[in-house]
């Protein structure tokens, strides 16, 4: 048998579309591989640190005990360390010395009035001058700062700021006096350090760091001669297992904490979306072998007529199936490699990587890509093979083409099966909620939707054979025609809408989610904010003074602080998730948050506020009175009672927690805005000469841990949604194609018999509006269950489908299903025409 | 192994192959209780064969209570109307399709009860089929082809076996080549040369010249003839053609699935008349 399927490459034509499949998969394979991988090896730059052999930090993983195991999270900002560690380890007699490093974000008001914050990924950061001697800083013009007031900046911002010696600052938002620039600092290297670090006095450094006796790591430098895994042996021998000791690029996660989340949000991505999308290149691939399998039956038969057993014509399709997944492997492998990288480059372009990460290409690649493919091939082929082993010999004696007549029970009863199972699914998800994994459930869903409309597909067809009929009739020959073929052979027919479907389904469903969700958010942040006026600084934000001195102005009714932060709680896994932290007055006096249970009157120690999609039944099942456990962004546990349930907060934040309980457990002091109700409109403008900066705005209410999240996921979400739009729309072409193509003898038999080559463009144009309706009515029916189950879920709304988006995928849908009958149509009779001339 | 009749342009093939003749290996009808020898049953036996299609109001009684049996060293030609059951006498006969009752036996085993698997291995050892058109793996050249059924069987084909019994049938010079680029005749005769190449019990053509030419057809025919020379094989042909059904030794007429009428040996004007009395099926 192994020179029948040796003997099959040599008339390929029927192979190709399966082939063209596979290729697809190993493209989405190496890609989420290298995701995978990028998120492993990417360590970051060791820039700030770059003269301290060693880092001691605190442990920035969060492992929780839960039902199913054990859990671990990065943390999204330092655990700290006591900074008095320093002495004992500069006292090791490996080290040379031992520096506490403790930086807190800053933005700097310029002489001429302009904010600098420094970027995405290098936000402008204070630090001691002390912490200097780590990158090293050496001074290149002026003096150290030796007391409060006095600063030196690195040479990249000096020379961007247009900052010299004697240059006067301010800190936005701080109350604070003006800073003068006594000095400018070079680590020899045009790197982000030098264009995001301000130097303070140590004593002004410690105050504004806000963690009184903390760091946020220790950075020891070696003595002449002491290598750094021996110094490190050293420190461990002083800190035990108790922090976290990084040498050479480990110490590149230590410099910037998000490293680790980055690293995890893109193996997660890899991960979870990666099989999302492989489960459907799997399903694309058994229907494209399925339909190959199909069009050469009579060959299958013809080998069970001539003896050969069931068992060996499953073989030879299984084994040709390998060998297409080892040759579709290997071309997938390089373009794939191509398509990561330049994902991870927009990833590093979004901030969901370090800067400087780079996609893990390695050779390796290259296997997995050809053991996946060959896998795949040989899972999605099962069905197939089986059903080839099982070709009638009578078969070989029947030239006909058509399907048995009636469907087969047992395709029937699964399909029916699927249906009540996607039923179940959908109730499931509708009092369970979907939440934070809500694109993961929606592919899943829409995946079983889908396998059930695969099922049912010949049924289906023969159902829109009929509705159609009438209307065809109308079409004169062509469509009668068209449709005899259609009703001949109904599952031809149904593999052919099947990838139409599948393709209108999953582009929508991502694209829609996406849209809703924005939508949502735009319409709860309207509803949400009650407040008169909103005020805000660059960078952390305001100084707590001003939520005072805010609360003081005449006619002030409610003055209130939010400041964003990152909160980890189990919804059921362990999960970071937006928060904001409270402080001041009466919540519900500036914000309409739509509280379904208890009260945001006054958030008290103890206390927190959950939103209602992350209190529902399938995240963390919380209800009013529940005392649940959060932690803070440095890992600090946080045990509270939930006191309030809230619908609006899409865009705005999931957890609610009291200042007081998050009180030196924040990056920063600052608070990140303040709304205020009542009061003159206009007057909180008189307090920027106390609080340079400060910018009030009428109405916008922004949470910028929520936005860059929801920026993040945004992008992520169109990376998917590419990788779908491109698996659908050649899926969509390549079957198309093959169905075509193995129309050849009944189109060929039909010009000989004398229609036209209008008459037959016309047959291939009904059946393609049958197709593209048939295709389009189950996409769209599938596709919108699954997002109105979702949406319903997450947001209680409808979904929201913009009118030109939705029009403009039907019309890319009906163009791909035309382009892939009536052109290949097209150049088949032409070739016929040139053969018979 | 007895050769085959003197004269034969196959009887290299049966020499060269070193491949046993089935019929050569001993089986429980070699000798009788007293240890005299038992004549071999015939290649291929019906009894009472029927065979239904459909069900209930749509059912088509395609085979209707036919006993008959078809001896070694006959051409047997069965001929009828359209729709009268011929090519499902043929593929029931041949296993390619399962009676809806009685038994068929080929080679002196019973059918019925056989698993998909034994029975595809017996096909291929004990019996040869030729289709009306595309008979040929498209994908395999001519010699491949031929040597088909004994790669299926695992055993080696020898390229001189596969030459010689080409060269036989007239494609000796074809074998190179893929399907597609034979003419209809040339491929009947490759798949004539790939139904001889295991020497089966039987062999089953199906309108095996309904696409060719006079001429052509007559060399099939020929090859079909001289294939039954041996008196171990049965060769059963189906036709219409009264010129082709002339060629053989018996020719059976069926009529709405049952055999109305058997001729020995009749002339091509004797099958014409009779197929115009039956007329066409209602």
């Amino acid at each position: 048998m192994m020179g029948v399927i040796a003997a099959s490459l040599r008339r390929p034509a029927p192979l190709i579309g399966s082939l063209v499949a596979l290729v697809l998969s190993a493209l989405i394979i190496v890609i989420a591989a290298s995701f995978i991988g990028t998120g492993s090896h990417a360590t970051g730059a060791v820039d700030r640190l770059a003269a301290a052999d060693v880092i001691v930090t605190g442990r920035q993983q969060l492992t929780v005990r839960a039902d199913g195991g054990p859990q671990t999270v990065p943390l999204p900002d330092y655990r700290r360390v006591p900074a008095a560690l320093a002495a004992r380890l500069g006292s090791l007699p490996g080290a040379r010395a031992a520096v506490p490093d403790a930086s807190f974000p800053v933005a700097l008001i310029l002489p001429g009035g302009r904010v600098v914050t420094g970027t995405a990924a290098a936000p402008l950061a204070g630090q001691s001058w002390t912490s200097a001697r780590l990158a090293p800083f050496r001074l290149i013009a002026g003096t150290p700062p030796a007391a409060p007031g006095q600063v030196v900046v690195g040479l990249q911002l000096a020379r961007q700021g247009g900052l010299r010696t004697g240059s006067v600052v301010r800190l936005a938002g701080a109350d604070r006096p003006a800073l003068r620039v006594t000095g400018v600092a070079s680590d020899g290297r045009a790197d982000a350090a030098s264009a995001s670090s301000v130097f303070f006095a140590p004593a002004q450094a410690a105050a504004l760091y806000g963690h009184p006796g903390q760091a946020d790591l220790i950075g020891v430098i070696a003595r002449n001669g002491t290598g750094s895994p021996a110094l490190a042996a050293e420190v461990r021998s002083v800190t035990g297992g108790q922090y976290t000791v990084a040498t050479g690029a480990a110490r590149g996660a230590a410099e910037d904490p998000a490293i680790a989340g980055d690293d995890a949000d893109i193996e997660g991505l890899g991960g979870s979306a990666g099989a999302d999308i492989i489960v459907i290149a799997l399903f694309v691939v058994a229907g494209t072998v399925a339909l190959s399998v199909s069009q050469r039956h009579r060959q299958f038969a013809l080998l069970r007529a001539v003896g050969a057993t069931p068992g060996q014509v499953r073989r030879a399709v299984l084994a040709e199936l390998a060998v297409l997944g080892v040759a579709g492997g290997a071309a997938g492998w390089l373009p794939g490699c191509w398509l990561a990288r330049r994902a991870v480059r927009g990833m590093v372009g979004h901030d969901l990587l370090p800067p400087g990460a780079a996609a893990w290409t390695s050779p390796w690649l290259l296997l997995i890509a050809v053991g996946s493919c060959v896998v795949i091939g040989a899972l999605s082929g099962l069905l197939a093979a089986r059903r080839a082993g099982r070709a009638a010999p009578a078969d070989a004696l029947r030239d006909s083409a058509a399907d048995r007549r009636w469907p087969h029970p047992v395709r029937t009863g699964l399909g029916l099966a699927g249906l009540g199972g996607s039923g179940a699914l959908v109730v499931a998800i509708t009092r369970g909620g979907a939440g934070t994994q809500e694109l993961g459930t929606a592919l899943s869903l829409l995946l079983a939707l889908m396998v059930t409309v695969a099922l049912l597909g010949p049924l289906l067809a023969a159902l829109a054979e009929l509705l159609l009929r009438l209307p065809a009739r109308a079409g004169g020959v062509a469509g009668r025609l068209a449709m005899a073929e259609v009703a001949s052979q109904p599952r031809r027919m149904a593999s052919a809408f099947l990838p139409v479907a599948l393709s209108l389904a999953f582009a929508g469903t991502v694209y829609f989610l996406d849209t809703t969700a924005g939508h949502t958010a735009d319409v709860q942040e309207r509803q949400r904010l009650t407040a008169a006026e909103v005020v805000t600084a660059p960078g952390p934000g305001v100084a707590p003074a001003a939520l005072a001195a805010i609360s003081r102005q005449p006619g002030a009714l409610d003055v209130v602080g939010l400041t964003p932060a990152q909160i980890t709680v189990t919804d059921p896994d362990l999960d970071t998730i937006a928060g904001e932290v409270v402080s001041g007055g009466s919540l519900p006096g500036v914000l309409d948050l739509h509280v379904t249970a208890g009260s945001l009157r006054r958030l008290a120690p103890g206390q927190i506020a959950l939103s209602a999609v992350e209190a529902s039944a399938g995240q963390m099942n919380a209800h009013l009175g529940s005392t649940i456990t959060a932690w803070l962004p440095d890992g600090a546990p946080y045990r509270a009672r939930v006191s309030a349930i809230f619908t609006r907060s899409f865009g705005f934040a999931d957890v609610l927690i009291p200042a007081s309980a998050a009180a030196g457990h924040l990056p920063s002091p600052a608070v990140g805005q303040i709304l205020a109700q009542g009061g003159p409109p206009g007057a909180l403008g008189g307090l920027r000469n106390r609080f340079p900066g400060l910018q009030v705005s009428g109405r916008q209410l922004v949470n910028a841990e929520d936005q860059q999240m929801q920026s993040q996921t945004d992008y992520l979400n169109k990376l998917i949604l590419a990788s779908i739009v491109l698996l659908a729309a050649i899926t969509v072409i390549n079957t198309l194609v093959m169905t075509t193509v193995g129309r050849r003898q009944a189109l060929l038999l039909l010009r000989r018999v004398g229609a036209t080559t209008g008459q037959l463009l016309g047959v291939t144009a009904w059946q393609s509006a049958l197709l593209a309706g048939t295709g389009i009515v189950l996409g769209v029916t599938a596709g919108g269950v699954t997002l109105s189950t979702m949406t319903r879920a997450i947001t209680g709304t409808w979904p929201y489908v913009p009118v030109t988006a939705g029009v403009a995928l039907i019309v890319a849908v009906i163009a791909l299903t035309l382009a892939g009958t009536l052109g290949p149509t097209v150049l088949l009779l032409r070739r016929s025409g040139a053969d018979q001339a | 192994m007895p050769p085959a009749p003197a004269g034969s342009s196959l009887e290299h093939m049966q020499a060269t192959t070193g491949f046993p003749h089935a019929s050569n290996q001993a089986g429980p009808a070699g000798r009788d209780d007293r240890g005299r020898p038992v004549p071999a049953p015939d290649p291929v036996v019906l009894d009472s064969v029927s065979k239904r299609y459909g069900r209930r109001r749509h059912a088509v009684q395609a085979l209707s209570d036919v006993t008959v049996s078809f001896p070694g060293g006959t051409l047997t030609a069965v001929v009828g109307a359209s729709g009268s059951g011929k090519s499902t006498l043929l593929q029931c006969a041949a296993g390619l399709d399962t009676p809806t009752s009685g038994t068929v036996r080929i080679a002196g085993t019973d059918l019925s009860g056989l698993s998909r698997r034994r029975l595809s291995v017996l096909r291929r050892r004990r019996v040869g089929f030729v289709f009306q058109a595309l008979n040929l793996v498209p994908t395999l050249t001519v010699a491949e082809n031929i040597a088909l059924p004994l790669r299926l069987d695992g055993r080696p084909a020898r390229k001189d076996v596969v030459t010689r019994l080409g060269e036989a049938v007239g494609i000796g010079a074809q074998l190179g080549r893929l399907p597609h680029t034979l003419s209809g005749g040339q491929q009947q005769r490759a798949a004539i040369a790939r139904a001889l190449i295991t020497s089966p019990d039987v062999i089953f053509a199906d309108e095996p010249t309904a696409a060719l030419d006079l001429v052509t057809a007559d060399g099939i025919l020929g090859l079909l003839r001289e294939a039954a020379n041996d008196p171990r094989r049965a060769v059963v042909i189906v036709t219409h053609d009264p010129v082709a059904a002339s060629r053989a030794d018996r020719v059976l007429m069926l009529d709405a699935g049952q055999i109305v009428t058997e001729m020995t040996a009749p002339d091509a004007a004797a099958v014409a008349a009779v197929l115009q009395r039956q007329g066409p099926r209602r």
